[in-house]
């Protein structure tokens, strides 16, 4: 889901607007998501001309202040796009493990996203939480398991539900 | 322009976001301890629960009409409403957090559709936070309190008032005639500041309505009751003329929050205010002789400093007992500061809250008895009278002339060599 990557880019990361610049010297580590513009993703051509270096491990953003050197690398910058509107919620069940979401992980929620198709939801069903893959063509809407096992949940056909917010990241834990 | 916005039905709303099963039923939150319902759903209203009425007595409803009693969860509360007055923080230059559910935005320069701004503020709280507010919009903040009113029952009772005024509601719209109509149709205790005393006093009066107070002599009243009604009289005619002092307390809660001159960097200055605004409000809470269970604590950066990275915490930690100790309350708020700073943000507002208040007496008559072994926590007669004695001292000799070292900087100078500490703690959005 995430791409790491050196890139060089000038003081005012503050502000979320990169600069790429080839020949200066690397001031910064930047971790970077998928969700940044396609020219700054690693491989790409760089508004520079350049082309960024291809992923490495990431330790740390530049300050916010600019001036105060290296400060230690936060998941919440990393992760979370709408500070207002995520909310973390904890799996339950393996419906939707062909797509990567086993029981136990940590679903990150954010409600600021309007779903589309594609996207996996947390969606309201007979009250309960669930959590889908959203199928959304013309006027079709279902949710659907990753799971042959699993029957799809269509909306006209007398089922309702909600979309109560898009997940846009799945934190597992592995056995240390 | 003033707008209140307000979450409808706060406590039992954050909790519907997270259990969906709780929608359509009646729901009332219980008070930690004494059992009172300090939230009601619109169902709980409609059954004729009335706000504070203890749980005893409404108890019989859970087998009769299906009724669903929660404990407070002020960490959650705090949470979702520092979401929510960030959101509303967005929309105007402006903004006064009233109480954990309630806040003034000053539209003052704002161009555009007020009624527009305002359904789209309601938008976007209710799909990023599932809270559902109301918006009530006019000239002064008295009035506003009172849209806000007519927002809310004409969504909750369909037929009380013009259906086109639920939910968001701008007086500034009506018509006089229109106005004085919805004036009528409100009673006099609906306004803000009128408590149930002076409401009945007024009736007695043949003062019924809201504008059977609009037209009333505002010598008189100011004789008969206070200069605090002559100010409501003169708000609900149109002139701005409530400070934030001013402002009646809100229920079940005190807070204290201000914007900062300059923006607050560093760790050391942001506790130094924080500790001010705690003892500030700790002393409130000792002179209506209540004690909090939880202190909240939150600071934001402005949204219209647009080159700023932007950072809103807010933290809700309890109280090791039920207290009106300044120095307990200080160093709750301290570690709840310590949680979610973050050096580098050009923090420009800050504020302290009490939450989950009760009568003093009692609970401290219940610890003594079973608390024995907490000697250090336990409430003693020489810490009342310490606190006794640093009131009596402000009180004489001005705010301030005593107070908790933390809050105090007796020797300020700039300290530009001074490197906050790294977070210890962080907290996960997680409410």
């Amino acid at each position: 889901m995430f791409e790491l990557a050196h890139l060089l880019v000038d003081e005012d990361c503050a502000t979320g607007h990169f600069k790429v610049d080839a020949e200066a010297p690397a001031r910064y580590t930047v971790f970077m998501s998928s969700r940044e513009p396609q020219h700054l993703l690693p491989g790409k051509k760089t508004a520079a001309g350049g082309t960024a270096p291809r992923t490495s491990v990431a330790i740390s953003f530049g300050s916010p202040a600019g001036d105060s050197g290296i400060g230690r690398l936060d998941l919440n910058d990393i992760l979370i796009r709408h500070p207002q509107a995520s909310f973390l919620m904890r799996i339950a069940g393996q419906s939707m493990r062909e797509a990567g979401i086993d029981d136990g992980d940590l679903a990150l929620v954010d409600r600021a996203i309007d779903a589309a198709h594609g996207h996996v939801v947390i969606a309201v069903v007979a009250d309960e939480f669930v959590c889908r893959r959203l199928h959304r063509l013309d006027s079709e809407l279902r949710l659907q398991a990753a799971d042959p096992e699993c029957a799809d949940l269509v909306a006209n056909e007398g089922e309702e539900f909600q979309v109560w917010g898009v997940v846009t990241n799945v934190i597992k834990s592995l056995p240390v | 322009m003033f707008a209140l916005v307000d979450v409808n039905n706060m406590y039992v709303s954050c909790e519907r976001v997270f259990r969906p099963a709780l929608n359509g039923k009646p729901v009332v939150v219980l008070s930690n301890n004494d059992g009172n319902c300090i939230a009601r759903s619109n169902e709980a209203k409609d059954l004729g629960i009335r706000m504070a009425q203890p749980w005893f007595e409404v108890r019989h409803l859970e087998r009769t009409a299906g009724l669903i009693a929660l404990s407070a969860n002020f960490e959650l509360y705090g949470d979702m409403s520092s979401r929510m007055m960030t959101l509303a923080a967005e929309y105007a230059p402006r903004q006064e957090i009233y109480s954990i559910d309630e806040c003034f935005l000053d539209f003052e320069g704002v161009p555009g559709d007020l009624v527009a701004t305002g359904r789209d503020l309601r938008r976007k709280v209710l799909q990023w936070t599932g809270l559902p507010t109301s918006i009530g919009i006019a000239a002064t903040k008295t009035l506003a309190k009172l849209a806000n009113h007519v927002a809310k029952t004409a969504e909750r009772k369909p037929g009380s008032y013009p259906p086109e005024l639920a939910q968001v509601c701008d007086f500034d719209r009506l018509s006089v005639a229109q106005l004085q109509r919805i004036m009528q149709a409100t009673e006099v205790g609906a306004v803000w500041g009128v408590g149930p005393k002076t409401s009945a006093r007024l009736n007695e009066g043949g003062i019924r309505s809201v504008l059977d107070l609009v037209r009333a002599d505002v010598s008189t009243l100011r004789r008969q009751f206070s200069v605090v009604l002559e100010k409501t009289l003169l708000e609900l005619r149109g002139t701005p003329c409530m400070d934030v002092d001013d402002a009646p307390a809100a229920n079940q809660q005190i807070m204290c929050s201000r914007s900062f001159g300059e923006p607050v960097t560093e760790l050391a200055g942001m506790k130094e205010a924080i500790s001010q605004f705690a003892s500030r409000i700790t002393e409130k809470l000792r002179g209506q002789g209540s004690v909090a269970r939880s202190v909240q604590v939150f600071f934001h950066t402005s949204p219209y400093r647009k080159h700023d990275r932007q950072h809103s915490p807010s933290v809700t930690m309890p109280l090791a007992r039920p207290t009106a100790d300044t120095r307990l309350v200080i160093a709750a708020a301290l570690r709840g500061v310590e949680g979610v700073f973050r050096p580098g943000f050009n923090y420009v507002k800050a504020g302290v809250m009490l939450v989950d208040l009760q009568p003093q007496a009692r609970e401290q008559g219940e610890l003594d008895l079973f608390d024995q072994e907490a000697d250090t926590l336990a409430p003693s007669h020489a810490e009342a009278d310490l606190m006794t004695a640093i009131d009596a001292l402000n009180q004489r000799f001005g705010r301030e002339a005593v107070a908790i070292a933390s809050s105090t900087r007796p020797r300020a100078s700039p300290r530009p060599s001074r490197r906050a500490r790294p977070l210890r703690r962080t907290r996960s959005p997680q409410p």
